[in-house]
């Protein structure tokens, strides 16, 4: 019983942007993990799933 | 029957249908009724899957230990007579589930192969997926009685300590299959040194001579694993139970094609697609009865 990769999805604090890291990858990006991809703002975690509608307006960071 | 030196050239193809989770909002190609997912196992068998991990839904496309779905299923997978794909059942189908619903579907139908969750974990970082030694033990002694081969699933190398301890024990009996789960939330993380340590960690608890074992990995490890396990000569499971996405932001058309890229990655590194009859020689399970 699986269900593909889990996300941790943000609203970044400074200019907003939505954006969303998968947890399988916290050991690569390190103390990055959680960090806007565009302003390296700290984020506010607002959703966290699977692959799905929910998570899809997230840009993924990789 | 194939010599045994012929058989270790070969890669046997699991297709992981379904699953408990992914729904049509997530990927509208995801089989979820009886008729879909048997269907759908057809495809995959004639693509070159030789075994076939089912779950079961319900009307509202959530997760279900139903042995009348998992009976329909079959029959309809068996309806097609050409069709000789080693049916595995799941065991884990609905966290709410209690033992013995779990196990309902194998006392009926008994499955060539049927999963076995070697231990407990938190799922998706929201509930408890609770096998319980009891569970394990009870699960053990009723695959033996019917015969029916438990597909080890070890999301971390404590799982696989634990199959150790219960193959001491008499609840399981070698050769063992195992499944390596990597890059699920809480589990062991989908990198290649993870998969050879592993490997290693099963070699060294429960023998070489005494296992065979198959791998995915889900998100962004399932190439990284598609292509070690064909490298590292274990085998290999693709499907949308693992992963609804084929490629960055590209929803699977079905699991048809994850098959087909196996197959591909299998013949260009040199290795060949193991029939359902050979896996069956290679699983250690008696020949297919129609």
């Amino acid at each position: 019983m699986t269900w593909g990769a889990q996300y941790m999805c943000y609203v970044c604090n400074k200019c907003s942007k939505k954006y969303k890291y998968a947890v399988d990858l916290i050991g690569e990006f390190g103390e990055d993990f959680g960090k806007c991809p565009e302003c390296g703002s700290d984020g506010k975690l607002t959703h966290e799933g699977p692959v799905s509608p929910e998570t899809s307006e997230y840009e993924e960071v990789e | 029957m194939a010599d045994a030196k012929a058989l270790k050239n070969k890669t046997i193809i699991t297709v992981a249908t379904t699953g408990a989770w992914p729904k049509k909002k997530d990927n509208p190609n995801v089989p979820m009724t009886p008729e879909e997912i048997a269907e759908d196992v057809y495809e995959c068998w004639k693509a070159g899957a030789a075994v076939a991990h089912i779950h079961m839904r319900d009307d509202d496309g959530n997760g279900i230990m139903d042995p009348v779905r998992f009976k329909k299923t079959y029959e309809l997978i068996r309806a097609h007579k050409d069709c000789d794909i080693i049916v595995n059942m799941t065991t884990s189908g609905d966290i709410h589930a209690d033992d013995e619903i779990r196990v309902a579907h194998v006392k009926e139908l008994k499955p060539e192969m049927a999963s076995y969750d070697c231990g407990s974990m938190n799922w998706l970082n929201s509930g408890l997926f609770i096998n319980s030694p009891k569970f394990l033990e009870d699960c053990g002694h009723l695959f033996q009685e019917l015969n029916v081969k438990p597909e080890i699933e070890a999301f971390d190398p404590g799982m696989i300590a634990n199959a150790a301890y219960y193959i001491k024990k008499g609840v399981l009996k070698t050769p063992v299959h195992f499944q390596f789960c990597m890059g699920c939330a809480n589990g062991i993380t989908g990198t290649m040194k993870n998969l050879v340590f592993m490997k290693e960690e099963a070699e060294k608890l429960v023998g070489a001579e005494n296992f065979t074992w198959s791998c995915f990995g889900v998100g962004h490890s399932a190439m990284e694993m598609l292509y070690g396990a064909v490298a590292l000569g274990g085998h290999i499971r693709v499907g949308m139970e693992d992963n609804v996405l084929y490629s960055k932001g590209v929803l699977a058309d079905s699991n048809k094609q994850f098959v087909e890229r196996a197959v591909r990655v299998i013949k260009e590194y040199g290795r060949e697609v193991a029939t359902p009859a050979e896996a069956r020689e290679m699983l250690n399970l008696p020949p297919f009865q129609a």
